[in-house]
């Protein structure tokens, strides 16, 4: 018998029960925003990152409506200010467990991770601490999600020469290492530095911006092949649209965890500024700040370092567990 | 054939974005406040002494000008055909000016300080590659087994731990007893390290994954390749491929972390120079640390680029983009 | 052409998966033999279990999966076996004279059984050269020098109808085309001199003349290397042109054997009729061609009684009460087995139950409708 005569297949019918039934949903879901949600709440991973997130947004919630709109009312009602301490300027011997002017007389409960030089309460500059960790973290983020996003959409969308441009402007902004660039970024523009964190978040925000834009460029490569981009081209609609509404939307998952573990990045790098001086100033309540100043006293209180550096590590690994899940849920080609 | 051609395209690719770095350097560091000549001269200086100042380093010409006037001194000399303006402190037919601060060539100073940070930077992405790649291969092929969960989670406390306390340590105990050249090295190794290897321990492990999942890996077994072989030749090889990417894009961030832990452990490297250079308002030292660093970077990166298509001959052969 | 003698015998295989939704019985008790120089046909819809079948054989199936039940005989060796352990009559341990996976390595996999995946354009690793990888099965599975597995390795690409062996030796497989690839994998195979190969829908990803091409190859190389094959498809124009007796799957049971003739003449299980109904025929207009109505349920949670049930045209209340097992065919003869009670080789009443409304009705009705209405 020969091939041809017999040559059906069962193609058409699988080809019509994917199309009707669950099958297609779900292959599309996989790609999907809502199906890397749904599949983390399985992953222990990301769930302890994800309440990690929680617990330091609602802390930095509080402490930013009282630092702004209550003057540290709160703090210094229930607590200590985190600004002010007894002894303004004189440089008091920092207090607590592991200094060598240690009184075990003294130690209260109220001063439970001890004070600093100026007899200002550890824990609560910890606690207002988080603000800036988060702000910084989601104020630079977002800067460069918005900016990468535009530049690799249009690069990508366009491609030819506009590509060409934008992408090599991308590769020098990558070249050039973020730490300096942001240093010069807060010293060219803010000479007493006054500004100084603000600038530090602009600097990171557009030093992670070529990361975005060929996350996006790349999923606009991809996607703009698919046919119903085709499609709504041939009903003659306009480019700006087909990026706003057909392509950002369907390139959400992969760029969700980018944000996610550069959020991470952005804090990490932002503490690192604060703690060379080039980001948060005194007297504000800053983890980097407090490590940098922890570096003067480390040699009579080497744990001083020690409080600070776990508000960080912490934090960043809630970032970095919830993106690791979702990187893991988003990349169909690792799933079981 | 192929290989040579791709890295001679990709080195050519490279001289818009050295020239792209030139000139956002020039103009960033010209957009910093203060007069360096101010700086240098110190308090009061006479207005004919800062008028010859300016005219030597040709600081009286407009902007445009020193720019291209820049752009030629940096250039290698034998690309410069005429250039209007006298050599400053040329050495190696590139001239990056002369330092305001050190009051010395900026090229000698990098001389000086380049090895440094390169022996740095080496030494720590040799510790980082050297532990990360066997801990990714091992915590892929035991997933979701205990090793695995113990090296996911050093990696997770590896990326999210800020390297500058744990530094501080370990600056503390270098003003002890035998300070030894192999000491100054291994503790800013560790500290400088362990980000990449955490960023590379992820990513092997999960190209592994994906590679062990591979229908080819699996017909391997399927023909009685031992695990081991597997592991060491059929998934390891393709797995590289974005491993190598990313060491690659960790260069920036290394580069990075070399300003901070020169400036923990007092290590006097470029990452050192260069706050002096933005703290002091020394432009020429600005833009000539800078430049370098952009400079290492491309070349990592070119490097990076022709291992891949090494690797890949997929690229080598211009079916596929890097 | 075949001889009597069975190499492979395959006894009430079971295979599952445990996945967090459930258990998936994806091969739940299958029964099929291999003869000497035959080519066997595993015919099925996607999701019959027919890969997971034939993976089981080289004991190549993965976490979250696992062989539980049956056994596998290749020649003397016991591939797989179970027995009830002395003290504990429920717990089943693996036979001693089962071979350890060091030994299905060694002494199985490449040497005795080979195998051929779906998508030629995967199955190569695309950082080594064609030559080199083939080379390195042959040194593993043949006693042969270095020198002398690569001119083995030339000499079957020549039979497999590569052009230019010598230039394309070192060429890398994305230098080559979708089919190019598959007569590359099929080298692979013969090239390592098994006596069995199991070939998993290779031919499912090509278009239609090269399909054609490889199965004219297939047919010559079978008799000239002297082996067996197994060949897994859900294409019955394939299996007409090369199979001599056929397995058809259901949902991870077989529900129909025998040589190929009988079953494309004397169909027994409404199921395979439904699949040669699929077939495009020159002699009946495109309207009519027929589909099988409805999806095939999961293995997850099979339907009760004859799992087929759901969408059979000729289903009876009985048959989703009473499971139907496989058996030689009354009226067919010795070795055409069915699971059917249609067949008279059952006596479970099925002629005086009541029929049951199925989705293959409606599917069935609809089809039919539409293809009136386009021929007009």
């Amino acid at each position: 018998m020969a091939v041809d005569d017999t040559a059906g297949t069962l193609d058409r019918e699988e080809e019509s029960t994917e199309a009707g039934g669950l099958e297609a949903e779900e292959v599309e879901a996989r790609v999907g925003l809502s199906y890397t949600v749904t599949q983390i709440r399985r992953d222990p991973t990301a769930l302890v990152g994800l309440a990690i997130i929680i617990v330091t947004t609602t802390v930095a919630i509080v402490a930013t409506v009282d630092a702004v709109f209550l003057e540290y009312w709160l703090a210094e009602t229930f607590w200590y200010h985190p600004l002010r301490g007894p002894h303004a300027d004189t440089n008091l011997p920092p207090y607590g467990v592991g200094n060598q002017y240690y009184d075990a007389s003294r130690t209260t409960l109220s001063h439970p991770l001890g004070t600093d030089f100026r007899g200002r309460d550890v824990a609560v500059r910890l606690f207002y601490g988080t603000r800036i960790a988060i702000t910084v973290g989601f104020v630079s983020t977002t800067l460069g999600l918005v900016g990468g996003t535009l530049t690799g959409a249009v690069a990508g969308y366009y491609g030819g020469w506009i590509d060409d441009v934008l992408m090599r402007a991308v590769e020098i902004l990558y070249a050039i290492p973020f730490l300096i660039l942001v240093i010069a970024f807060v010293v060219a523009f803010d000479p007493d530095r006054k500004n100084a964190l603000l600038f530090a978040m602009i600097g990171v925000g557009i030093a992670s911006l070529p990361t975005f834009a060929r996350l996006i460029r790349s999923r606009v490569f991809s996607v703009r092949e698919e046919e119903y981009v085709e499609a709504a081209k041939a009903a003659g609609v306009k480019d700006r649209w087909i990026i706003l509404r057909h392509v950002i939307p369907n390139s959400f998952a992969p760029v969700l965890v980018q944000a996610t573990l550069q959020i991470g990045v952005a804090i990490l790098i932002v503490a690192g500024l604060s703690f060379l001086g080039y980001g948060a100033q005194p007297p504000t309540a800053s983890w980097g700040q407090m490590l940098n100043n922890a570096r003067n006293l480390m040699l009579t209180n080497q744990w001083f370092s020690i409080f600070p550096g776990i508000c960080i590590m912490i934090t960043v690994i809630g970032f970095n567990m919830l993106g690791d899940g979702l990187r893991d849920a988003a990349d169909p080609r690792i799933q079981n | 054939m192929g290989l040579l051609r791709y890295a001679v395209r990709r080195l050519l690719q490279a001289i818009p974005v050295l020239l792209g770095i030139v000139t956002i350097t020039f103009f960033l560091s010209n957009a910093i406040p203060g007069d360096p000549v101010d700086i240098m001269l110190g308090a009061s200086p006479g207005q004919a002494q800062k008028e010859a100042i300016q005219a030597k380093f040709g600081l009286d010409k407009p902007l445009w000008v020193r720019y291209i006037n820049y752009v030629g001194d940096v250039s290698p000399i034998w690309l410069t055909m005429t250039d209007s303006f006298p050599y400053v402190a040329p050495e190696f037919g590139v001239d990056l000016g002369r330092s305001i601060h050190f009051r010395a060539p900026v090229s000698r100073k990098i001389m000086e300080r380049l090895p440094v940070t390169l022996l740095l930077m080496g030494s720590a992405f040799a510790f980082a590659i050297a532990t990360a790649v066997p801990l990714g291969v091992i915590s892929a092929y035991r997933r979701n087994k205990p090793t695995d969960h113990v090296s996911r989670v050093v990696a997770l406390v590896g990326v999210s731990t800020p390297s500058f306390p744990a530094e501080v340590d370990g600056a503390a105990t270098q003003g002890d007893v035998v300070v030894t050249a192999g000491h100054h090295l291994v503790l800013p190794t560790i500290a400088l390290g362990t980000l990449q290897m955490a960023a590379i321990t992820r990513i092997e492990r999960s190209a592994m994954l994906e590679q062990l999942s591979q229908d080819y890996v699996r017909l391997a077994r399927a023909y009685g390749i031992s695990d081991r072989t597997i592991l060491r030749k059929h998934a390891f090889r393709p797995a590289q491929l974005p491993v190598i990417t990313i060491i690659g894009l960790q260069l920036t961030a290394a580069i990075g972390g070399a300003v901070l832990t020169e400036t923990v452990f007092e290590i006097n490297g470029m990452g050192r120079l260069i706050i002096t250079a933005i703290d002091a308002l020394d432009y020429p030292l600005i833009m000539g640390t800078t430049i370098v660093f952009g400079l290492v970077f491309v070349i990592g990166v070119i490097a990076t680029d022709i291992s891949y298509a090494y690797v890949d001959p997929r690229v080598s052969y211009g079916e596929r983009e890097a | 052409m075949s001889s009597d003698e069975t190499i492979l015998e395959v006894e009430d295989l079971k295979t599952q998966f445990f996945t967090e939704e459930g258990v998936v019985r994806a091969v739940d008790g299958i029964d099929f033999d291999v003869r000497h120089g035959e080519i066997v046909g595993l015919v099925g819809e996607s999701g019959a279990g027919k890969s997971v079948a034939v993976q089981s054989i080289l004991r190549l199936i993965e976490e979250p999966g696992a062989i539980v039940g049956g056994e596998i005989r290749y020649k003397d060796d016991l591939l797989f076996g179970l027995e009830a352990e002395a003290d504990d009559p429920e717990e089943r341990t693996e036979r001693e004279e089962m071979l350890t996976q060091t030994e299905m390595r060694k002494r199985i996999r490449g040497r005795e059984i080979a195998i051929i995946f779906q998508d030629p354009m995967e199955s190569l690793n695309p950082v080594y050269t064609v030559g080199s990888q083939i080379e390195e099965f042959i040194g593993l599975n043949r006693e042969v020098s270095g020198d002398q597995a690569r001119d083995i390795a030339m000499e079957t690409l020549r039979d497999v109808g590569i052009p230019e062996v010598e230039a394309r030796y070192d060429d890398y497989p994305h230098q080559f085309s979708g089919g190019m690839r598959q007569r590359v994998l099929i080298a692979m195979a013969l090239a390592c001199e098994p006596d069995l190969i199991v070939a998993d829908e290779p031919t499912t990803a090509l278009d239609v003349t090269v399909e054609a091409q490889i199965l004219n190859l297939v047919d010559d190389l079978q008799a000239r290397y002297d082996t067996s094959l197994v060949w897994v498809t859900h294409d019955m124009g394939v299996v007409a042109e090369i199979c001599d007796r056929v397995n058809v799957m259901y949902l991870g049971e077989v529900v129909e054997q025998a040589p190929v003739d009988d079953l494309f003449h004397d169909t027994k299980h409404p199921y395979t009729s439904k699949l040669l109904a699929s077939l495009p025929r020159p002699d009946r207009t495109v309207g009519e061609l027929d589909s099988i109505g409805g999806v095939m349920p999961e293995a997850i949670n099979p339907p009760s009684g004859c799992r087929f049930h759901s969408r059979c045209p000729e289903a009876r209340e009985v048959c989703a009460e009473v499971h139907p097992d496989e058996r030689p065919s009354a009226e067919a003869g010795g070795d055409h087995t069915v699971a059917c009670f249609r067949d008279d080789a059952f006596d479970v009443g099925y002629w005086d139950s009541p029929p049951i409304e199925t989705e293959a009705g409606g599917g069935f009705e609809a089809s039919l409708t539409a293809g009136e209405g386009e021929s007009r």
